[in-house]
């Protein structure tokens, strides 16, 4: 869980029972969570945590600023809007790929089957669309952060967070002021607005919204499973 | 007419003489001066100072006028009698033509008695005649009391109420008694039925009062009630009337559904006055869980949500109803994975509550609550995650059942897990949530598996996982 202070924490428990842990990093700008590990950006490191350990350093050169994360299984790709570049990383190594073909803001990014697909805002409007520019979907009423899951869409609209699945009805949930909407592990969506930081849990049929109790000296004493 | 002449100057000489020594005692004047009252006194007779009360002290000045133009050399100068003392230059000393030199005499009864003694300045002398007299007996009647014998409590008095203790007031003595003060200095101690003095008790008589506090503002409060030469100081305690004990409402959700109160939940607390706030007040609203399960005494996901913490505070204001929970009207809070009794308890108010504001969320048994279940499969192994909670903190018989692609049940397979989850849970205090990883050796039948079914007990029921394929 990244706080609105750049902090990192790991979060125990389930949907409705959530403690924070310890934190494990600061001034860290994104962060990305995949099934078998998350990543970390600061302004100027990137860093590898396994679940349950502390993070590390990958040892490469990367752009400044923030990033964006896809995972899918043992890799991840990673997105640097400050200049557009694109690399993957699998085995505690990165490797460049092509700067994606696109124009406007990307907002998120996924793995699909076939491709890499990017959601990027622009003249108003939200567009999903693969590396080489070809459109996949839009969101004409998405208003603010968005995140791209495997079968599902989250982004949010005047006071609501979506939860756009494929193929299934779009469930709302009301969450005004959201300021940021990242992965917290495969399972959950953290949604952080001016006031409060959410957990979304993703595998259930209608999705379950749980807010995340604010850190306290507490947490230090949550054991370790 | 000389031998007469003669005669009447000598006599004029004896007179002279006579008179020289006359002067002498006769040029000096004693009075005593109580206030703008100067008595002179006489020689040779008698002086009242009047009733003292025991223990009490009374006194005088005394002032000796030289009337005439020569100096006069005082000699004596004494007050000779138990109960009196008197304060003057030592002997000899002189008082300067037309001058007046003053002197106190101070009479303290140590009985309530009879008391006389010789005022003697040179040859002036009289006698000053005094009486002890025992105070007035004050008795305090029940629901007010004494911490000691000068200090009068009237208790605790809430905000704007009236106490009201009564008195009364005896002469014990043999003798008249004269009264001569009888008040109260302290605008919130007010006697209703103000006695005009001087008043006299007669011998044996007692008179009823009574006195009344009552006050804006809180705090301790004091006054005092002053009796003859007695001062008594009369104290209370005003404090805020009791907070209406207070409704809590555990209704609500995150989402603005209706609470469930059950185990891995979170659920929102409001919480309001059946009457308005008879002032401003803030407080704090703590939660304290009692598990059922001896093996636990916590669990800490039972915090409120907004600040990570068992204990938020409160206000209402003055007339309101609503109760801010941390500048909310409702506040969220998780109800953890331990069954038994989440105690919401009130504190810090100092005028306290109508009656206990104590609430107890009962967190009820339930089975297993399975939140993920997960499979996979090697040559010759299946494997079977489970993760949840077990808010009895009891379970330990699980069954799996497995079956065929057909659906065809192939083999159930009891297991007994009981000691591994107590010795698990044993003084945890992060909730009844596990990861169970159970790995079956099934040689080459892996294959042949198509999915299992997991039973899991514990003192509240049975659970099922429902068909999960591998």
């Amino acid at each position: 869980m990244l706080d609105r202070s750049g902090i990192v924490r790991p979060v125990h428990g389930m949907s409705g029972n959530l403690m924070l842990g310890d934190a494990t990093s600061t001034d860290v700008l994104s962060s990305g969570c995949g099934p078998e590990f998350c990543l970390l950006k600061t302004d100027q490191q990137l860093l590898v945590m396994q679940t349950g350990a502390t993070p590390t350093l990958v040892r490469s050169p990367f752009p400044t600023g923030p990033a964006i994360f896809a995972f899918r299984d043992h890799t991840a790709w990673i997105y640097y809007p400050q200049d557009g570049t694109l690399t993957r990383f699998s085995d505690n190594a990165t490797t460049n790929l092509s700067a994606p073909n696109l124009t406007g803001e990307v907002l998120s990014l996924r793995v699909t089957t076939n491709a890499l697909e990017f959601a990027v805002r622009r003249d108003g409007t939200v567009w999903i669309e693969r590396q080489d520019g070809a459109l996949v979907d839009s969101l004409p009423d998405a208003d603010g952060p968005v995140l791209l899951l495997e079968n599902a869409i989250l982004y949010t609209s005047s006071d609501l967070v979506r939860l756009k699945r494929t193929g299934a009805n779009t469930i709302d949930f009301p969450v005004p002021q959201v300021q940021r909407i990242n992965t917290l592990g495969p399972r959950y969506a953290q949604i952080t607005t001016a006031d409060h930081v959410y957990a979304l849990k993703l595998d259930s049929g209608k999705g379950t919204l749980s807010q995340l109790p604010e850190p306290t000296s507490i947490t230090r004493t949550v054991r370790r499973r | 007419m000389k031998t007469r002449a003669n005669r009447i100057w000598f006599a004029a000489l004896y007179l002279t003489l006579s008179l020289g020594t006359v002067e002498a005692q006769s040029s000096i004047t004693v009075s005593a001066i109580t206030g703008p009252l100067e008595t002179a006194l006489i020689n040779g007779g008698t002086f009242l100072l009047g009733q003292t009360a025991v223990g009490d002290t009374a006194s005088i000045l005394l002032r000796v006028r030289n009337l005439s133009s020569a100096p006069v050399d005082i000699t004596r100068y004494v007050a000779l009698g138990a109960g009196f003392t008197l304060v003057a230059r030592n002997v000899p000393f002189t008082i300067a033509g037309n001058a007046s030199y003053d002197a106190i005499l101070y009479f303290t009864p140590t009985a309530a008695a009879s008391y006389s003694a010789n005022l003697q300045i040179n040859t002036f002398a009289t006698q000053l005649l005094a009486s002890g007299i025992g105070p007035p007996d004050l008795t305090i009647l029940p629901t007010c009391n004494t911490s000691d014998p000068h200090t009068i409590l009237f208790g605790n008095v809430q905000k704007g109420q009236t106490r009201t203790c009564n008195f009364t007031l005896r002469n014990p003595g043999t003798t008249p008694m004269n009264i001569p003060a009888f008040f109260i200095t302290g605008s919130e101690f007010i006697n209703p039925q103000p006695l005009a003095t001087p008043f006299t008790l007669a011998v044996g008589q007692t008179i009823s009062f009574s006195i009344q506090f009552k006050t804006a503002t809180v705090g301790v409060k004091s006054a005092t009630l002053s009796i003859q030469s007695q001062t008594f100081t009369l104290t209370a305690t005003s404090f805020d009337a009791p907070l209406p004990t207070p409704v809590l409402d555990f209704s609500g959700t995150l989402t603005g559904g209706p609470a469930t109160i059950a185990s891995g939940q979170q659920v929102y607390v409001a919480m309001r006055l059946p009457s308005p706030a008879p002032f401003t007040s803030t407080g704090v609203l703590t939660m304290t869980l009692i598990p059922d399960s001896s093996l636990v005494t916590d669990d800490r996901a039972v915090v409120f949500l907004g600040t990570g913490l068992t204990s938020v505070p409160f206000s209402v204001q003055q007339g309101s109803t609503a109760v801010l929970l941390s500048g909310q009207i409702a506040l969220g809070f998780q109800t953890g994975t331990t069954s038994g009794r989440i105690r919401f308890t009130l504190s810090q108010i100092a005028s306290g509550f109508v009656s206990d504001p104590t609430v107890d969320l009962v967190i009820p048994r339930a089975p297993v609550e399975l939140d993920l279940t997960q499979t996979g499969r090697t040559s010759g192994f299946l494997f079977v995650k489970l993760t949840g909670f077990d808010n009895t903190y009891s379970t330990g018989p699980l069954s799996f059942a497995f079956y065929n692609a057909s659906g065809s049940l192939l083999q159930t397979v009891p297991a007994d897990f009981s000691k591994e989850f107590q010795a698990y849970y044993q003084g945890t205090l992060t909730g009844s949530l596990f990861n169970a990883s159970l790995q079956f050796n099934v040689n080459n039948a892996a294959d042949a598996v198509a999915s299992v079914e997991v039973t899991l007990t514990n003192s509240a029921g049975t659970t099922h996982s429902g068909r999960i394929p591998f």
